[in-house]
């Protein structure tokens, strides 16, 4: 049983086999490849079909109808190929090029006929006219030294179409892939377009052969030789961005099964509840951020070796895939955020025994898990900011701040806040009374440690440690550099700002922590409210100048204290006694300061 | 050897094949299938291909001319015969073909000890 297609000969309509019409129109096109439309190639063709519609005609009768491959065979004999009647043309012609079988472009395919796997080598190599065997070893070793040449081919498979028909296996073999070639290609191409053209001015009723016509035409060729380069441009590119992701998306998954040297952050891990429900995840992120890439290689494969035919499986695969992991997706990320549903906060409150000396040292350090980092920029901490990670079969997070206040009574104490997130109140609970954290006190040194940890099953929710401690009015403190990125906005009277408070004593106060070493050189807390923004503050070795741009004006120095404003002393505190003069409506002779315009920085 | 030949052949059958074409026209108003008949038998055309360029070149160098004609068994047929270009051409081609019969006769008949 054949198909069959209807065919217009020279007017006249035949039903003609499927396979026969393959050749038959292969035949046609190698003819036609062979005259140039100087010499008359439309008449000549036309007079061809019309004589090959009377032979078929003649070949058929009632009880067949169709025309089989032996029909063609019998008239493309009587007719003669190409390069039979190429000799008389020759003479006349200056075209000396020999006419060869296949004056096709040349197409990519795959080639059932000589195939391993998918016979995609066979087919690159006679699209290069290689020797198959070069592009399967290029293969073969691609796939040991990068891993991707199975990818690669796989992807090959899936866009480069088998070579089914008689046509498309001649296409496959069709003229060499050469410069000339390429350049006749174009010329082919814009020949047809120029045909089209001039189609479409009949159609109008008007032939584009004027003078102007042919300047539109020229440069229309010129504009669609410039759109066919751009667009080999952009399918290159295509092609590489979509395998390069795709190729780093299946790497990422050489992660997830352990390949050495490949590695994810912990935290991604323990957010998930099971190993399983975070491979899904991982999973489903590769296939949703892949597949897009991976179709985009797919046209650009298509585009740069014009591939018209456009598997509908492949696409129907892709987004279904797609569609699927995005569901997952979805789905887990629902489930993983309700389980951030609710917070909790447990507290331990521990006393310090009262320190020997007047002073107590903070830092951190002991209990940290890694050495010191010799190698890394900055400290440990810095880089390990906002990170869980495991060792020794322990969830470490550096997710710690410490806070100083006041204490109500006479005593040090610290109080340890558990903060954790989970699906309920009392689920976050469990989760926060989970958390393990220490800190060690030597009389008067006291270490925190750099991590909490938590037990390797343990789920990330978001936990937080919060350090408070409390320092009785009179207690002393110095904090150590090492307390950097772990203390968080500490009150202070001077308003320094956290990192200029280490290395620096602290005393408690009524008022809160004072500084009890501070040089000038702390960073304080710059514009905390409206009526100090233009106010500039200088304190250095000429003593202390404070001013607001309305003229008022502080200034300490070694001859005495002044107090201005509007450029006029209105108290003075020199060596001589306390001068006040009366420019203003109140009259205190108290020697304290009035109201002063001064802002207690 | 025997493509050198076959080309070889081909060559001279080239040279010869448009004074065969202009002399049947001559005779006759035709359509390209009787041209093909009349020399197949001679072996002059071995592919009927060859001949349908010919003709449309000889057209367009104003030789001939071609009139439709309806056709029983197909499409219609094109029936060419000389314009009176063509008879001139055809003219001058007699006279050096039997200028070359001549030649060649003289030249390659063995040498005659008669004379």
């Amino acid at each position: 049983m054949n198909k069959t297609v209807t065919v217009n000969i020279g007017g006249i309509v035949f039903h003609i086999d499927e396979n026969a019409y393959d050749k038959f129109k292969f035949y046609l096109e190698s003819i036609r490849g062979h005259f140039t439309s100087e010499e008359g190639r439309d008449e000549i063709m036309q007079d061809i079909e019309a004589r090959i519609a009377e032979m078929f005609q003649e070949r058929i009768r009632d009880a067949k109808q169709v025309i089989t491959l032996e029909d063609v065979d019998v008239v493309t004999r009587q007719m003669g190929k190409p390069e039979d009647f190429a000799g008389e043309e020759e003479k006349e012609s200056p075209r000396t090029m020999p006419p060869m079988e296949g004056q096709l472009k040349r197409r990519l395919y795959r080639n059932p006929d000589d195939k391993l796997l998918g016979g995609v080598c066979s087919g690159i190599s006679s699209y290069f006219d290689l020797d198959p065997v070069w592009i399967r070893l290029a293969f073969v070793f691609i796939f040991f030294a990068f891993g991707s040449g199975f990818l690669l081919y796989i992807i090959l498979w899936i866009v480069i179409p088998e070579a089914k028909t008689t046509t498309e296996k001649l296409q496959m073999k069709g003229e060499p892939v050469t410069v000339s070639n390429i350049e006749k290609n174009i010329k082919e191409e814009m020949g047809q377009v120029r045909s089209r053209i001039n189609d479409f001015g009949k159609g109008t009723g008007k032939k584009a052969g004027t003078a102007i016509g042919r300047i539109f035409e020229a440069i229309g060729e010129v504009i669609r030789f410039i759109f066919i380069a751009i667009g080999k441009l952009i399918a290159i590119l295509f092609l590489f961005i979509g395998l390069l992701v795709a190729f780093c998306m299946v790497v990422s998954l050489l992660a997830l099964i352990g390949i050495p040297g490949t590695t994810y952050p912990d935290l991604w891990r323990h957010t998930f509840q099971t190993g399983f429900q975070f491979a899904l995840a991982f999973v489903s992120v590769v296939i949703v951020v892949g597949i897009p890439f991976l179709m985009l290689a797919y046209a650009g494969a298509r585009m740069l070796f014009n591939i018209r035919k456009s598997s509908r499986v492949v696409s129907f695969t892709a987004l279904g895939l797609w569609l699927v992991a995005a569901g997952i997706l979805l789905v887990l990320g629902l489930k993983v955020a309700s389980q951030f549903h609710d917070d909790a906060t447990v507290r331990k409150e521990v006393v310090l025994s009262p320190p020997s000396s007047k002073v107590i040292k903070l830092q951190t350090g002991s209990g940290t898990k890694k050495e010191k980092d010799y190698f890394g920029w900055g400290s440990p901490e810095a880089i390990f900011d906002h990170e869980l990670s495991i060792q020794d079969s322990m969830l470490f997070s550096n997710e710690i701040k410490l806070d100083i206040v006041k204490s109500p009574d006479s005593l040090f104490s610290l109080t340890e806040m558990l903060y954790s997130r989970g699906s309920s109140g009392l689920a976050a609970k469990e989760n926060a009374v989970r958390i393990r954290y220490g800190f060690s006190q030597e009389d008067s040194l006291i270490s925190f440690n750099n991590y909490f940890t938590l037990d390797r099953a343990e789920t990330y929710r978001g936990q937080k440690v919060q350090l408070v401690l409390k320092v009785p009015v009179g207690g002393r403190i110095f904090l150590d550099s090492s307390l950097d990125h772990f203390i968080y906005d500490i009150d202070n009277i001077n308003d320094i700002l956290d990192h200029s408070m280490l290395g620096r004593t602290w005393e408690m106060t009524g008022k809160g922590l004072k500084c009890l070493d501070c040089d000038g050189t702390e960073d304080v807390l710059g514009s905390g409210n409206d009526d100090v923004e233009n106010s500039s503050i200088h304190i250095d070795k000429n003593g202390v100048h404070i001013s607001q741009p309305d003229g008022d004006k502080v200034v300490i120095d070694s001859n005495g204290v002044y107090i201005r404003e509007d450029g006029k002393d209105v108290i003075r505190i020199d060596g001589s006694g306390v001068h006040r003069k009366k420019n203003t409506g109140t009259s205190n002779q108290e020697p304290s300061p009035p109201a002063a315009p001064a802002n207690p920085i | 050897m025997g493509s050198n030949l076959e080309n070889t052949q081909a060559q001279m059958r080239k040279g010869v094949l448009e004074f065969c074409i202009l002399s049947i026209l001559s005779q006759e108003e035709v359509y390209p299938s009787d041209i093909i008949a009349r020399m197949k038998d001679s072996k002059m055309i071995v592919v009927e291909g060859t001949l349908y360029p010919l003709l449309t070149r000889l057209k367009n160098a104003g030789l001939l001319t071609y009139r439709w004609e309806e056709s029983k068994s197909g499409p219609p047929r094109k029936y060419y015969s000389l314009t009176p270009l063509g008879e001139k051409f055809l003219e001058e081609l007699r006279i050096t073909w039997n200028e070359l019969v001549e030649a060649v006769r003289l030249t390659t008949q063995k040498p005659d000890y008669h004379e």
